[in-house]
């Protein structure tokens, strides 16, 4: 019923109003940022799914994990809570097969291979790109080559108007589950070619959310109905971050601090006599990051450099159980070059090499200390000619560790063909084969880690659809539509397996295979109802057949849809303006699914479907700008699960107060 | 470009709505969200109806991957052949979340099924015919279990932790009364204890130091049973996992290695001198003995070659040797992929053998003949474990141990629960909003049963309390059997005595259907009115529902009329609020009003003997101290010898499976409003005495 009404209220909206509007104000932002860097957009191939400005703003988010949640395609692992894990698989490859990447570089984790995205904060951030297959920029470094999937996250950089020198920023935070967190940023321009900005964040919640599980007996009765609190998702984090920004002739650098603290509970599954858990985990984040750009003529040189130290502490102080106190380490160095040259007007190669080196220790039993040494090079060109454009590009990957050495290649096959003069229109297609490595922890976890594992391959094929069209008047004033269908196959995908005596003992081993099926469907218009309103709509639909291909002499699970992966999922926003108001909502559905690829039953999981409201203001004062957000998430408090025995909050409220100066 | 023409106003269009009708007729397609229903069990056909002797069934208990909740119990009928996955949820509805995460053992004792759920921390204990729950036993990280004269004794990890130069933390083996579902008394053990036996007064814990890795454990605990303190431990092999007996007085363990250059091994302790006689190059990851056949399954990992190989064999126990390394001769074993658990049924000598498969998936039960052939397979759940079978006998433990006093000797389980109109209805048990019959029951089962001890009302005549016990009371002829504590009290009249008696008649009945439940015929036991010209039999009432919250009328088969009076004591409705009908009728005898004025003092007469809730709960010995009156003396104490059919002759029963209350007068009292029996306790006495001590 729920359903219903929304699909009724969604398409009267759509349907009532019969004005156009402008192109979204952020857009302009973004371009505007585009040109000021000179980046050569025009080459890219495949377009992203994008989320910026005012749109990503008035999102409900927390965390970059939740403003994920609503590109196509896009399936989250969420455990619940401020503090909970919250990890993200594109297109049901996997997330290792995903990467993410901060400003432009990666942020790897070669212990698990998942980066955590509800560790990151959405105050800095100005835009999130995903990308499917990889981006499909000419210049770009080895590692934007690698991956199956990408999520770039983009954080602000400083603008300066109005002869303006300085920019200082604030915001204060304050919500359910006891969340407080005060932001701070400060931008400075110190020339006409150096800029800073510097940043700091601290967020303070105690986690604690009443969840409600209920069963009923077959003729609607309840048999049980238990409400209680969500404990131990308390977290307590610090972020800072600092910026150098300089600008070239036909160029421009920056440099990058990054620091995170935090500590916090974590609240795990709760069953039947356990309502509460007790472990608890310490991270410690330090990155340096630099990038540079400059154009000679036909030449342009990209440099990118990084090192990160991650450390992470997990405790389970839990007397009932297994006593855990670790502590691990990671170091990580990166250098990448790419070089990109224009042959012609039409035609451009480049070459990119790329060097990291990781290294894990932990004060575990019979750890071996692993380093990896990875070498990454590609050669990728671009051509377009009457209305096709092509990219081609072949990765080579080199990766030694413990004496072994591993060569992969890579290939990649973008294309785009404009069948209509006007380039509204566009039919696209690629191809890709990637792998992922295994993780430090798949190789080397005591008892667990198997040295034999290979690496996991993730095969791309994609057709898709593009339209995309602005209008200076009328109700439409602009309307983006993707349709691509798509298939995928993952090989020797590395699962955990039992491991012989009799014990709940497991081994790591290259034995699954899964093979993906599905549509992504995404709409974007924007429309002008009259004078000052403005609406503007995003919906994404996604099907997905994702089956488990592993084992054949299994009838229970050969070609089961996997785990987690629903059949049907969507997201819609609408984001409605007058004036300097704006009122956004926005709904995500996951359909039905399995937690296992055992369909049946005992593994069902329910479909859940959360709508979310917030209302902003926004207000001039002298020079001073404020703006004033109220939000209520999962506004039907509706009771779900992403995973299961992870109960999720139901609807709860926050308030963010902005002061920009 | 020209976007101003038709033809892309047209595209437009056309893509909007095909967009966004794409999206959301997909969505609508895909379903919405429904409340969740507890699981149904699913039946499936496995095998053929076969003929048994003892053993009707078994059930079989898995684990469920960690977190997962998923621990669940199965049930397999051999008479229908009849697999029936996931009972648990329709035995009990009404529990949150269910069995729980992690089940690791699976016994009988008595007429309970005893399951031991690790990472819920419990032991869940319920009944053996049923299934249902009766209680559960709190002790975290609990392992293995074993029972001993009326107590069970289960294996924990999660002793007091010492901080040395490394976290250390000792296991031990908690001691439950089973009556009370209560732990006596702990035992503490060496590191991470795991499996558990019983034999000559000595408790043997196996244990393993399995979160010490490399430094396993190598020993086997020796417990005094009396005193119920370690006195030594036997040195086996590193990393101890499951001990079992044989009938020769041999004790079996296995050890797990240390998964890497030491290999899993089986060894044989002799009873009598303590020390391990023999070990074999074996890999049993789970065990069980039949005669002198040790029937094992087993799976070893390599680490050089990575892989891991399985075994099915037979060791005979009094050759200690392998006699069998492979004991299906059909080559089906080739389908199993993970063997973890096998049991063998010791009358048809069938073995079970279970495959869990890659952990996360459900796995498959296999049952080979005595030759070794596949006689069926069949789904599990996950991580299929532990097997316990039943036996048709009521009185003898399953694979518990020899003791058959596994037994509760309170009230088990509420059946039924229909009080008529009165001051306490609605409130004890308290009615809530959305209660139903079922809640109202459970909600009364809370209160009478386990010696819970918390008071239940059955409200004005014909109200009534059906109740059972976990085994039948046998009837001693002669002997008082069954005691009903209520809340009668003497004044300090003289006789005939007076005070507070609201009695009710008792009926019990016979399982002669042996379905468990409690529609066999009834037997009233015939109390001292039983033949009073007074008593009317055969008597019916009728009561209304009223319109507001007022005195409820009622009328009866007889030409009489009344009324339940609303007091201002008790201001809830009288009448039975989850009852949807406006008319109850109630069906019995009526003995003779039993209330009376003294002076302004309205008092309720004892009657002489055969009625609950008609005299206290205890020998009035301080009054009464030399008294011979057996109605003195045994108050609230009740014959099955009484038992009378409907035609008012005697019957005698072999004992008595379930027992019903009503209240047995309709009489207001004024003040002290309607006669309503109240009921808190019942209790075999066989036994407990009749001050409720064991006997």
């Amino acid at each position: 019923m729920e359903l219903r009404r929304t699909y009724i209220s969604v398409m009267l909206c759509g349907s009532l109003t019969t004005a156009a509007q402008s192109q979204e104000v952020a857009d302009s932002i973004v371009l505007e940022d585009i040109a000021v860097w000179g980046s050569s957009n025009r080459h890219e191939i495949v377009p992203s799914q994008q989320l910026s400005g005012k749109q990503l703003e008035t999102l409900s988010n927390l965390s970059v994990a939740d403003a994920v949640r609503y590109f196509s395609g896009v399936q989250m692992k969420d455990y619940g809570g401020v503090g909970g894990l919250k990890t993200v698989d594109v297109r049901s490859m996997g997330t290792n097969h995903l990467g993410v990447f901060y400003d432009g570089v990666q942020l790897d984790n070669a212990q698990n291979g998942q980066v955590d995205l509800g560790k990151f904060s959405m105050d800095d951030v100005e835009s999130i790109s995903l990308y499917n297959g990889q981006k499909s920029d000419i210049l770009q470094s080895a590692k934007d080559f690698a991956a199956s999937g990408s999520i770039y996250i983009r954080t602000r950089r400083p603008r300066f108007t109005g002869g303006k020198r300085t920019n200082i920023l604030g915001s204060l935070k304050v919500g359910s589950f006891g969340v407080v967190s005060p932001y701070v940023r400060w931008e400075q321009k110190w020339s006409d070619r150096i800029s800073s900005a510097l940043s700091a964040e601290y967020l303070n919640a105690n986690g604690r959310y009443k969840f409600r599980y209920r069963k009923v007996l077959k003729n609607g009765e309840t048999a049980w109905d238990t409400t209680a609190v969500r404990e131990n998702g308390d977290v307590k984090s610090f972020r800072a971050e600092g910026g150098l920004f300089g600008r070239l002739d036909e160029g421009h650098w920056n440099a990058k601090l990054y620091y995170y603290d935090s500590n916090k509970g974590i609240p795990g599954a709760i069953v039947n006599n356990v309502w509460k858990n007790s472990q608890r985990q310490w991270d410690r984040n330090f990155f340096v990051q630099g990038n540079l750009k400059k154009v000679w003529g036909r030449y342009e040189l990209m440099v990118n450099g990084k090192y990160a130290i991650d450390y992470l502490h997990y405790l389970n102080p839990d007397t009932t159980s297994l006593y855990i106190d670790n502590e691990f380490t990671q170091n990580e160095a990166y250098l990448s070059v790419a070089n990109h040259y224009a042959v012609t007007d039409n035609w451009d190669v480049a070459v990119s090499a790329d060097y990291q080196y990781n290294t894990l220790s932990a004060d575990l039993t019979d750890f071996v200390y692993p380093k990896r040494h990875t070498l990454m090079y590609v050669a990728a060109t671009t051509c377009e000619f009457w209305r096709i454009r092509v990219m081609g590009s072949l990765l080579g990957t080199y990766v030694s560790e413990r004496g072994k050495d591993l060569n992969e290649f890579s290939p990649a096959l973008f294309l785009s063909f404009y069948p209509l003069k006007c380039k509204d229109f566009c039919v696209r297609a690629f191809y890709k084969k990637a792998f992922r490595m295994p993780t430090f922890n798949d190789l080397y976890y005591t008892d667990i880690g198997n040295i034999r594992l290979e690496p996991e391959y993730a095969r791309q094929y994609n057709v898709g659809l593009y339209y995309n069209h602005n209008w200076q008047r009328g109700f439409f004033r602009s309307l983006e539509t993707k349709v691509d269908g798509y298939f995928n196959k993952i090989d020797n995908k590395i699962v955990a397996i039992p491991k012989g005596s009799g014990q709940y003992r497991w081994m790591m081993m290259n034995i699954g295979e899964v093979r993906i099926k599905g549509v992504d469907v995404s709409v974007k218009t924007g429309m002008q109802a009259w004078k000052d309103w403005t609406l503007n709509l995003t919906l994404n639909y996604t099907y997905q057949k994702a089956q488990d291909y592993t084992d054949p002499n299994d009838p229970t699970t050969y070609r089961g849809q996997i785990a987690y992966i629903p059949w049907h999922s969507g997201s819609a926003i609408a984001n409605l303006g007058w004036k300097s108001w704006t009122l956004n909502y926005s709904f995500i559905y996951v359909g039905e699914r399995y937690h296992t690829s055992a369909n049946i039953p005992a593994n069902y999981e329910q479909p859940w479907y959360t709508h979310d409201l917030s209302l902003s203001k926004d207000f001039t004062l002298r020079r001073t700008l404020l703006s004033v957000t109220f939000e209520c998430n999962n506004v039907l408090n509706q009771q779900y699960e992403v995973i299961t025995n992870y109960p999720m909050p139901g609807r709860n409220w926050r308030c963010i107060v902005k002061v920009k100066i | 470009m020209s976007f101003k023409n038709k033809g892309d106003r047209v595209g437009m269009s056309t893509c909007r709505y095909v967009g966004m009708s794409i999206i959301w007729g997909a969505l609508l397609l895909a379903s919405c969200r429904n409340d969740a229903e507890v699981f149904e069990p699913e039946a499936e056909q496995a095998g053929q109806p076969e003929k048994t002797e003892n053993i009707v069934g078994f059930y079989l208990l898995n684990q469920g991957n960690m977190g997962s909740n998923k621990a669940t119990l199965d049930y397999y009928d051999y008479s229908t052949a009849t697999y029936k996955r996931n009972i648990y949820g329709e035995a009990n509805p009404s529990v949150t979340k269910e069995l729980g995460d992690v089940g690791n053992d699976l016994q009988t004792y008595g007429n309970r099924l005893y399951a031991v759920i690790n990472c819920s921390n419990k032991v869940e204990v319920m009944d053996r015919q049923t299934a249902r729950r009766i209680g559960q036993v709190d002790i975290p990280n609990c392992r293995y279990i074993q029972f001993d004269e009326g107590y069970a004794y289960v294996t924990s990890y999660a002793g007091p932790v010492q901080i040395d130069t490394e976290y250390k933390q000792l296991g031990y083996v908690a001691k439950v009364d089973t009556a009370t579902l209560k732990v006596v008394a702990t035992c503490l053990v060496g590191y991470q204890p795991d499996g558990i036996a019983i034999a000559n007064g000595k408790i043997y814990v196996a244990n393993s130091g399995g979160y010490m890795n490399p430094n396993y454990e190598k020993t086997v605990s020796v417990i005094n049973l009396s005193t119920f303190t370690e006195e030594k431990r036997i040195e086996v092999a590193v990393n101890l996992g499951l001990l079992k007996l044989d009938s020769r007085g041999q004790l079996w363990v296995s050890s797990r290695g240390d998964y890497a250059d030491i290999h899993a091994r089986l060894h044989c302790i002799d009873l009598a001198s303590e020390t391990v006689t023999h070990t074999l190059d074996v890999s049993a990851s789970n065990f069980d003995i039949v005669g002198d056949s040790l029937y094992f399954v087993g799976s070893q990992y390599d680490k050089n070659t990575n892989k891991s190989t399985t075994a099915y064999g037979i060791v005979n126990v009094a050759e200690h040797r392998v006699v069998s390394d492979n004991f299906i001769t059909d080559g089906t074993e080739k389908s199993i992929t993970m063997p973890y658990g096998i049991k063998v049924n010791p009358e048809t000598h069938d073995i079970l053998v279970s495959d869990a498969k890659n952990y996360v998936n459900p796995g498959t039960l296999y049952c080979f003949d005595k030759d070794g052939h596949q006689k069926w397979n069949v789904r599990t759940g996950d991580i299929p474990a532990e097997i316990c079978f039943v036996t048709t006998d009521v009185n003898t433990g399953g694979g518990g141990g020899d003791d058959p006093t596994g037994q509760s000797p309170y009230i088990s389980h509420v059946f039924d629960f229909m009080p008529a109109p009165g001051q306490f209805v609605n409130i004890m048990p308290l009615y809530e909003d959305g209660d139903d019959s079922e809640t109202m029951r459970q909600k009364t089962e809370n209160c009478i049963a386990g010696h819970n001890q918390e008071m239940i009302s059955l409200g004005g005549w014909g109200g009534y309390v059906v109740f059972g016990f976990d085994h039948r009371i046998p009837n001693v002829p002669g002997d008082y059997d069954l005691k009903i504590l209520g809340n009668a009290f003497y004044s300090t009249s003289e006789f005939p005595l007076y005070g507070s008696s609201e009695p009710g008649i008792v009926m019990v009945s016979i399982d002669s259907n042996g379905n468990g439940l409690p529609d066999d015929e009834w037997y009233e036991l015939a109390g001292s009115e039983y033949h009073s010209s007074d008593t009317r039999h055969g008597y019916s009432c009728t009561y209304t529902r009223p319109a507001t919250n007022t005195d409820v009328s009622w009328t009866d088969n007889q030409g009489g009329s009344g009324k339940v009076k609303h007091n201002t004591y008790h201001t809830q409705e009288y009448y039975p609020k989850w009852i949807s009908a406006d008319e109850i009728t109630f069906n019995g005898s009526r003995l003779k009003d039993n209330g009376a004025k003294i002076g302004t003092t309205c008092v309720l007469y004892q009657y002489p003997w055969g009625y609950a809730d008609n005299h206290p709960n205890n020998w009035d010995k301080s009054r009464f101290p030399d008294t011979t009156d057996e109605n003195l003396i045994h108050v609230s104490e009740f014959k099955i010898d009484w038992a009378v059919g409907s035609d008012g002759n005697p019957v005698t029963l072999p004992g008595i499976d379930f027992v019903k209350v009503y209240t047995a007068v309709n009489q207001d009292n004024g003040t002290l409003g309607e006669v309503s029996t109240e009921i808190i306790d019942a209790w075999d006495l066989h036994m407990l005495d009749s001050d409720g001590n064991k006997r």
